[in-house]
C-alpha cells in the first residue's frame, strides 16, 4: 500500500489539505479575474496542475484558450515560457540547440523555451509533427536530450497547450502519442451572455492579464503536488478505474482505447480532485468527474462512426458518458472488502 | 365519472362473464347463478364504497369481508340471522355444517351437480373472494391484466374437471372479459403517461370537451382481438378432436355426442336404437361361456319424459378395475356367471359388456373404472374395440318367496331412480290402477306390469316403432301398441317408478346365438334394453317386458311369463326369483317428490331427491379445493416478498446487530459506530429506492444515488431544492449546509412538509457521506457515526420517501411486491455479525493512534465536503 507511509507524513491531513484548498482557491480567484464563468475549466486546469500533468485546451478560436493558459501561468510565481507553434517551427526551437561557441571552441547548449516551469504552447497543432514531437520526451520524462546529452527540467513542469479543432483550416491532428501525453483536454465553450457582457465591460479597454499577479510560487506547488500524492485511493476505486479504462478498450465504437498511462493520469487527477474537495480519499465521483477530460482525447472512434460528421470530440464524450453509465462503481459479486487488504 | 368508474365496471362485468365458466359444473341455473351475481355485486360495491370514502386499506378489507359475511348469511342461512342479515353464533355453526356438507358433496357428486345448499356457500365464498382479488388488482393496484389471473383460476377449475372443457360460450365470454381487462390496461398505461394526444383530424371531434376520442388504435385492437376470438372458438370445431366431440367426429357410427353426461358422448339408448335399425348385421362380440346371460353395458337412470339417459359416470382412480372389484351387496340367493368376451374392432363403445354385476375381471388393459351404483365398467380413454377379457359376474337370483317377502325402505340414495317428470300423461295413472288391481305386494305389482306388457296387446315391431318424440310413451301404451325393447323397457320403468319403486333401464345385449364352436356371437341385432327394479334386501333385479319375435327375450325365472311363455324358467335371461312384499312407500304414487324419502328432512329435500351414489367422486372435487384450499398458500406466496423485505429491514436496523452498537446504542451520542452498520443502512436505503421505483444504477456512487433520491423528494414542491446531479458542483445540495438546522434537531412528526423534506435531505446526505467514508476512506478516517444516528437517519429518510410515494396503489404494490426483493439480486451481507448478541464496551476496531478524530468524543466529523 502506497498510501500509508504518505499518510503518516501528514502532520494533520485536514489542516494540510485545507491549506491546499486555500492555495487553489487563490489561484482560482486570480484566474477568474480574467476568465468569467468558466469554473469547471479552471477546476480541471487546477487539477492538472496539482497532478503534475499537462493540459490541452481545445476550442474554436477566440474563446479565451490562451487567456486561460496565460492567466494560470501568471498566477504562479515561476518561470513561464511561451511557444507559438507555427508551420515553420523546428524541434530545436522548442528544446534548444547546441551552437558553436567561438570563444570556447566548443558546442554550447542553448536551452529552448521548454526549460521553464510552465510552458504555454499556443496553437500547437499548427506546427509540423516533427516540431510537435519535440515535446514528447520532455512532457513525459521531464527531460530534454539534445546531441546525446540529457538535461533535466526543473519541477514543477507543466505544458499548457492550446489548439483549434482539427476541422479548422491549417491544423494537423496531433499524433496519438502526443495526445496521450496530455493529462487532460478541456474545451472552453462560449461564455454565457452575462459573462460575455461582463467581459466586454471590463476587458474592452485594457488587457486584463496585466492585472494578474502571482498568488503562489513554484515551491508551494511542489509541496502541494507531494501532498496530493498521499491522497488515499481505495482498492474499490482502483478497480473502478481499471474497469473504466478497460471498458473503453472493449467498447464497440472505439478502435483505440485508453492506454495504461491514461489510467495513471486518471488516478492522479482523481487524487487532485479529491484534495481540491478537501478530502483525503478518492471517491468514484472524482473519477467520474475526471474521466471525460482525461480519457476523451485519447480515444479513437471507429471511422464509420465519424462518417456521420459529428465532431470526434463529441463522439468520444458520448462514448465515455455511456461507459460511465454502465460500469458499476462496485463490482457486482466482488463484494466490498471493508477492511482493505492489508 | 365514467372514466373514473371504468375499472370498477370492467371488473364487475369480467367477474360476471367469467362466472359462466361454472355453468357446466352445475345442473340448473338459477340456484347458483343468482348467488354468484349477488356475490360479485356486493364485493364490488363494498370495495368501491370504501374507496370512495377513502378508508385505509385495512378498513376497506374489513368492510369487504363484512360484506361477504352478510352475503353468505343472507343467501344461505337467513333463518338463523338477526333480521335476516346479521350473523349470529347459530349462523356460524350452520354455515360450518353447510360447508362440511358442501365439501362432502364435492367428493361424492358427479358433474353436473344439482342444487345443494352446501355448495352455494362454497360458490359464494369462492366467487366473492375471487371478485375481491380481481377488484384489488384491477382498481386499486391498476394492473388490469394481472386481474385475469384469478379469473383464469375459475376457468382452470372447470376446464380441469369437465372432460369437454368449459364450452365455447363460457370460453367466449371469458375471453371477452379478458379483452376488456386488456383494453383497460392499455388505457391506464396511456393515462400514466399523460393525456392521449389527438391528431388534428380527431382534435375537432372533441375539442375542449375533455372527453378523449375513442382512439383509432383501440378500435383496431378491439377488432383484432374479436377476430382472434371468433377464430379461436370456431376453428377447433372444424378440426378432428381427440374425444370425437368436434364437428368431424371419428365416431361417425354412433352419432355425435351432445349428452350432458361427463363420461359418454353417445346416448346409449340412441345407440341401441341405431344398432337395431342398422341395415347390416355386424358381429360385435364373441362370448365363450357356460351360462349365457344378458350382457349388461350400463343402466340409464335419468328420465326427461321421453328418453332415459345416463347419469354422469364418475369414478376416481381408486375405482380402477385393475385394483380389484368390490363385493356386490346382494341379499337373497344369487347366481354367478363367467364368460370370456372378445370384442370386435367394430364395437367401439365406452362400456364393457358384463353378464351381471362384475366381481372379477382379468386380461383387461387400460384405465377401466367401475361405477358402483350402476355396475358399469367404463373408460373415457380407451374404447372397447378389440378388447378381450375374462369376467366373473353375479346376479341376484331370488326365489318368488323371497321377493314376495322383500320388505324395507328405499334408501335415500336411490331416490333418483323414482324420479318422474311432473307432466306425465294422466292415462298412465288409470292404467296403473287397473293393472295392479288385486296385487298387494311390490313384487306382485311389478310382475303384473311385466305381464301386461308381454301380453297380446303389444306387438314387437322394429319398423313401426315410435320415435323419441313428445308423447311417444303414451302413444306406445295407448294407441299403437307397437314397439321394441326401448319402448317396452321405458314403459315398464316409468310404471314401476309411479309406484314409488326404484327402477331404471339397463342396456346391453341378449345372449346371442351359439356358434358351431360353442361361442355365442353377439351382433348389433342383439342390442337390447330392459328394466331393472330394486327390491329391498335383494338389490337390482332385471325384468323382461319385451317379447322379441325371435324369442331371445324370455322372462326371468322369478317372474315367469304367465300364459304365453310357460317355458320361461329355462330362459337364459335375467335370473332371479320373485317374492314381493308391500313396500311402505308403494302407495306414494306418481308424485316423485313424495317418493320414498322417509329420511328426507325439510331443509334437505333435495338431498333425498338427488341423493348421489357414494364413491363416485372423481373430477369434480377439485374446484372448490382449488378455490379455497389453494387460496391460503397463494396468499402466503404472494406475501412472501413483502415479508422478506420486512425481515431484511428489521435485521438491518436492529440495534446492537453490530458489536459496535453495543452498550452505546441506547444512549446514542458518543458511541462509535461500525462500518458494517453503515453498509447495512446504505443497503436499506438502496432497497427503499428500488421499492419506490427510483433507479439507482450500479454505476452510481453514493452521492449520485442520494442526489437521485433528493431529486425524488424535490418532485414535491419544496423551497430550495432543484434536481441535482452530483457532478454539477463540488457540494451536494442535499447535504446539510452549515446554516441549516443541524442533524440533532428533533424531528417533529407534524413538521411542515418542507422542513421534513429538508431533514430527509440532510439525513440522506449524512448517510451518503457515511457510506462513502466507509467504503473509500482509509480505515483511520472511516469514523462511522453512532448507530443510533444511522438508524434515525434511515428512518427519517425512508419514512419521508415513502410518504411522498404518490398513488396508494403503487405504494401497496411496492409493499407487497418490493422490487428490491424481486428484481435486485440480494447484495452480499456486508459482513458476518459475529458478536451481535454480546454488547461490548469497547470500539470494535483498533483506532489508529494517528487518527485525528480520536480525541473527538462527540459526533465524528461530518463529510469533509460539508465543511466547505
Amino acid at each position: 500500500m502506497v498510501t500509508d507511509p504518505g499518510l503518516r507524513h501528514w502532520r494533520d491531513p485536514v489542516t494540510d489539505i485545507g491549506h491546499l484548498a486555500e492555495v487553489a482557491g487563490r489561484v482560482r480567484a486570480s484566474v477568474e479575474t480574467v476568465i468569467d464563468g468558466k469554473g469547471e475549466a479552471i477546476t480541471t486546469a487546477l487539477v492538472v496542475l496539482l497532478s503534475e500533468g499537462h493540459l490541452l485546451i481545445e476550442d474554436v478560436p477566440g474563446v479565451g484558450k490562451t487567456m486561460l493558459a496565460k492567466a494560470l501561468a501568471r498566477s504562479i510565481d515561476a518561470r513561464v515560457r511561451r511557444i507559438q507553434f507555427t508551420p515553420d517551427l523546428l524541434p530545436g526551437d522548442v528544446t534548444g540547440v547546441s551552437v558553436y561557441n567561438q570563444g570556447t571552441r566548443d558546442f554550447e547548449f542553448r536551452p529552448g523555451p521548454v526549460f521553464a516551469n510552465i510552458v504555454v504552447g499556443d496553437e500547437i497543432n499548427r506546427a509540423e509533427p516533427k516540431a510537435q514531437s519535440a515535446l514528447l520526451e520532455c512532457m513525459e520524462e521531464h527531460q530534454v536530450t539534445v546531441d546525446g546529452v540529457t538535461y533535466r527540467l526543473e519541477p514543477p513542469f507543466m505544458v499548457i497547450a492550446t489548439q483549434n479543432p482539427v476541422e479548422m483550416e491549417g491544423t494537423r491532428a496531433l499524433p496519438e502519442a502526443q495526445r496521450d501525453r496530455f493529462t487532460a483536454r478541456i474545451s472552453m465553450g462560449y461564455p454565457s451572455p452575462a459573462a460575455e457582457m461582463a467581459m466586454l465591460d471590463s476587458h474592452g479597454s485594457n488587457n486584463p492579464l496585466t492585472g494578474v499577479t502571482p498568488v503562489t510560487d513554484a515551491a508551494e506547488i511542489i509541496r502541494l503536488v507531494a501532498l496530493v500524492r498521499t491522497v488515499h485511493v481505495s482498492p474499490e476505486v482502483r478497480q473502478y478505474i481499471v474497469d473504466l479504462v478497460g471498458a473503453t478498450r472493449a467498447h464497440p465504437d472505439v478502435s483505440l482505447g485508453a492506454s495504461p498511462r491514461a489510467a495513471l493520469h486518471l488516478i492522479r487527477t482523481a487524487r487532485a480532485r479529491a484534495a481540491l474537495d478537501q478530502r483525503a480519499f478518492v471517491l468514484p465521483d472524482d473519477v467520474q468527474e475526471m474521466a471525460i477530460p482525461v480519457l476523451a482525447h485519447r480515444l479513437l472512434a471507429h471511422p464509420e462512426i465519424l462518417l456521420s460528421g459529428e465532431p470526434a470530440t463529441e463522439v468520444c464524450g458520448r462514448i465515455l458518458a455511456d461507459i460511465l453509465d454502465r460500469v458499476p462503481v462496485v463490482r457486482p459479486g466482488g463484494a466490498r472488502p471493508l477492511r482493505h487488504g492489508r | 365519472m365514467n372514466r373514473r368508474f371504468a375499472p370498477t365496471a370492467v371488473t364487475t362485468v369480467a367477474c360476471l362473464l367469467s362466472s359462466s365458466a361454472l355453468s357446466r359444473l352445475f345442473d340448473g341455473t338459477r340456484w347458483w347463478l343468482v348467488p354468484v351475481v349477488i356475490a360479485v355485486l356486493v364485493a364490488v360495491v363494498t370495495a368501491t364504497v370504501s374507496r370512495l370514502l377513502r378508508l385505509p386499506t385495512v378498513a376497506g378489507l374489513v368492510i369487504s369481508l363484512a360484506g361477504l359475511a352478510v352475503t353468505v348469511t343472507l343467501l344461505c342461512a337467513r333463518g338463523t340471522a338477526l333480521l335476516g342479515l346479521i350473523p349470529t353464533p347459530l349462523t356460524v355453526s350452520t354455515l360450518r355444517d353447510l360447508i362440511a356438507d358442501g365439501s362432502s358433496d364435492i367428493s361424492r357428486l358427479a358433474t353436473p351437480v344439482p342444487h345443494r345448499p352446501g355448495l352455494v356457500v362454497l360458490i359464494v365464498l369462492g366467487v366473492y373472494l375471487t371478485t375481491m382479488l380481481v377488484e384489488l388488482i384491477v382498481v386499486t393496484l391498476e394492473r388490469p391484466t394481472l386481474g385475469g389471473l384469478p379469473l383464469l383460476a375459475l376457468y382452470a377449475v372447470s376446464a380441469a374437471i369437465l372432460p369437454g372443457g368449459v364450452g365455447a360460450l363460457a370460453f367466449g365470454l371469458g375471453a371477452v372479459s379478458f379483452v376488456a381487462l386488456l383494453l383497460l390496461d392499455g388505457r391506464l398505461a396511456v393515462g400514466r403517461w399523460g393525456r392521449p394526444v389527438a391528431t388534428s383530424t380527431e382534435a375537432g371531434a372533441y375539442g375542449s370537451a375533455g372527453e378523449p376520442p375513442r382512439p383509432r388504435v383501440a378500435v383496431t385492437a378491439l377488432g383484432v382481438s374479436l377476430a382472434a376470438l371468433v377464430v379461436a372458438v370456431t376453428l377447433p370445431l372444424a378440426l378432428p378432436s381427440l374425444d370425437g366431440a368436434g364437428l368431424v367426429s371419428r365416431r361417425s357410427g354412433y352419432g355425435a355426442g351432445d349428452g350432458p353426461s361427463s363420461a359418454s358422448v353417445v346416448q346409449p339408448i340412441v345407440s341401441v336404437s341405431q344398432q337395431l335399425h342398422a341395415d347390416a348385421t355386424i358381429p360385435l362380440l364373441r362370448v365363450r361361456t357356460e351360462t349365457p346371460r344378458y350382457l349388461r353395458l350400463t343402466a340409464l337412470e335419468n328420465f326427461d319424459g321421453q328418453l332415459f339417459t345416463l347419469r354422469a359416470l364418475n369414478a376416481t382412480r381408486d375405482d380402477r378395475v385393475s385394483g380389484g372389484l368390490p363385493k356386490p351387496q346382494l341379499g337373497g340367493t344369487t347366481s354367478t356367471a363367467s364368460a370370456e368376451v372378445t370384442i370386435s374392432d367394430r364395437f367401439n363403445e365406452l362400456y364393457l359388456p358384463v353378464p351381471g354385476i362384475p366381481t372379477k375381471i382379468k386380461g383387461l388393459v387400460g384405465d377401466w373404472r367401475l361405477v358402483d351404483p350402476t355396475g358399469t365398467i367404463f373408460s373415457t380413454r380407451t374404447s372397447t374395440a378389440g378388447v378381450r377379457y375374462q369376467v366373473e359376474a353375479v346376479s341376484p337370483d331370488p326365489t318368488r318367496a323371497q321377493l314376495l317377502s322383500s320388505n324395507g325402505r328405499v334408501p335415500a340414495d336411490l331416490a333418483v331412480d323414482t324420479l318422474l317428470p311432473a307432466n306425465l300423461d294422466g292415462r298412465l295413472r288409470t292404467l296403473l290402477t287397473t293393472l295392479t288391481q288385486g296385487a298387494t305386494t311390490t313384487y306382485e305389482k311389478v310382475y303384473a306390469i311385466q305381464e301386461y306388457l308381454r301380453g297380446p296387446t303389444f306387438t314387437y315391431d322394429l319398423q313401426g316403432a315410435p320415435t323419441t318424440q313428445d308423447g311417444a310413451l303414451a302413444a306406445f301404451l295407448f294407441d299403437t301398441h307397437r314397439g321394441y325393447c326401448e319402448q317396452f323397457a321405458s314403459a315398464m320403468t316409468v310404471l314401476v317408478r309411479m309406484l314409488g319403486i326404484p327402477a331404471r333401464v339397463a342396456i346391453g345385449f341378449v345372449p346371442g346365438e351359439q356358434q358351431p364352436d360353442g361361442t355365442y356371437l353377439v351382433t348389433n341385432r342383439q342390442a337390447h334394453a330392459w328394466p331393472e327394479v330394486w327390491f329391498p334386501s335383494v338389490g337390482w333385479l332385471g325384468f323382461e317386458p319385451t317379447r322379441r319375435a325371435d324369442g331371445a327375450t324370455t322372462a326371468p325365472s322369478y317372474a315367469p311369463a304367465g300364459v304365453e311363455d310357460p317355458d320361461a324358467a329355462l330362459a337364459p335371461g335375467p335370473q332371479t326369483e320373485v317374492a314381493p312384499e308391500p313396500d311402505p312407500s308403494t302407495g306414494s304414487g306418481q308424485d316423485p317428490s313424495a317418493a320414498p324419502s322417509a329420511t328426507a328432512t325439510d331443509g334437505a329435500s333435495d338431498t333425498a331427491a338427488d341423493a348421489p351414489h357414494g364413491a363416485t367422486g372423481g373430477g369434480f372435487p377439485w374446484w372448490a379445493i382449488v378455490l379455497l384450499v389453494a387460496a391460503g398458500p397463494v396468499l402466503l406466496a404472494l406475501a412472501v416478498p413483502g415479508l422478506i423485505r420486512l425481515r431484511r429491514r428489521r435485521t438491518r436496523l436492529r440495534p446492537g446487530r453490530h458489536a459496535a452498537g453495543g452498550a452505546g446504542a441506547a444512549s446514542g451520542a458518543g458511541a462509535h459506530g461500525s462500518v458494517d452498520q453503515v453498509h447495512d443502512a446504505w443497503s436499506e436505503l438502496l432497497d427503499v429506492a428500488a421499492d419506490l421505483g427510483v433507479t439507482i444504477r450500479p454505476s452510481d456512487s453514493p452521492r449520485t444515488g442520494v442526489a437521485r433520491l433528493s431529486s425524488y423528494l424535490d418532485a414535491e414542491p419544496t423551497p430550495g431544492g432543484g434536481p441535482v446531479r452530483a457532478n454539477d458542483s463540488p457540494a451536494i445540495s442535499g447535504f446539510p449546509a452549515p446554516d441549516e438546522p443541524g442533524p440533532d434537531d428533533d424531528l417533529t412528526p407534524d413538521a411542515a412538509p418542507s422542513l421534513r423534506y429538508a431533514q430527509a435531505r440532510e439525513a440522506l446526505g449524512r448517510l451518503a457521506a457515511a457510506e462513502e467514508r466507509a467504503r473509500y476512506a482509509p480505515p483511520e478516517l472511516a469514523s462511522p457515526p453512532p448507530p443510533a444516528e444511522i438508524t434515525r437517519d434511515v428512518l427519517i429518510a425512508s419514512d419521508t420517501l415513502w410518504s411522498i410515494a404518490p398513488p396508494r396503489g403503487r405504494r401497496i404494490m411496492a409493499r407487497l411486491a418490493p422490487a428490491s426483493v424481486l428484481y435486485r439480486a440480494p447484495r452480499p451481507a456486508a459482513s458476518p455479525t459475529p458478536d451481535a448478541a454480546i454488547p461490548t464496551e469497547e470500539p470494535p476496531a483498533p483506532i489508529d493512534p494517528h487518527h485525528p478524530d480520536e480525541s473527538d468524543t462527540g459526533r465524528p466529523e461530518p463529510a469533509i465536503s460539508s465543511r466547505r
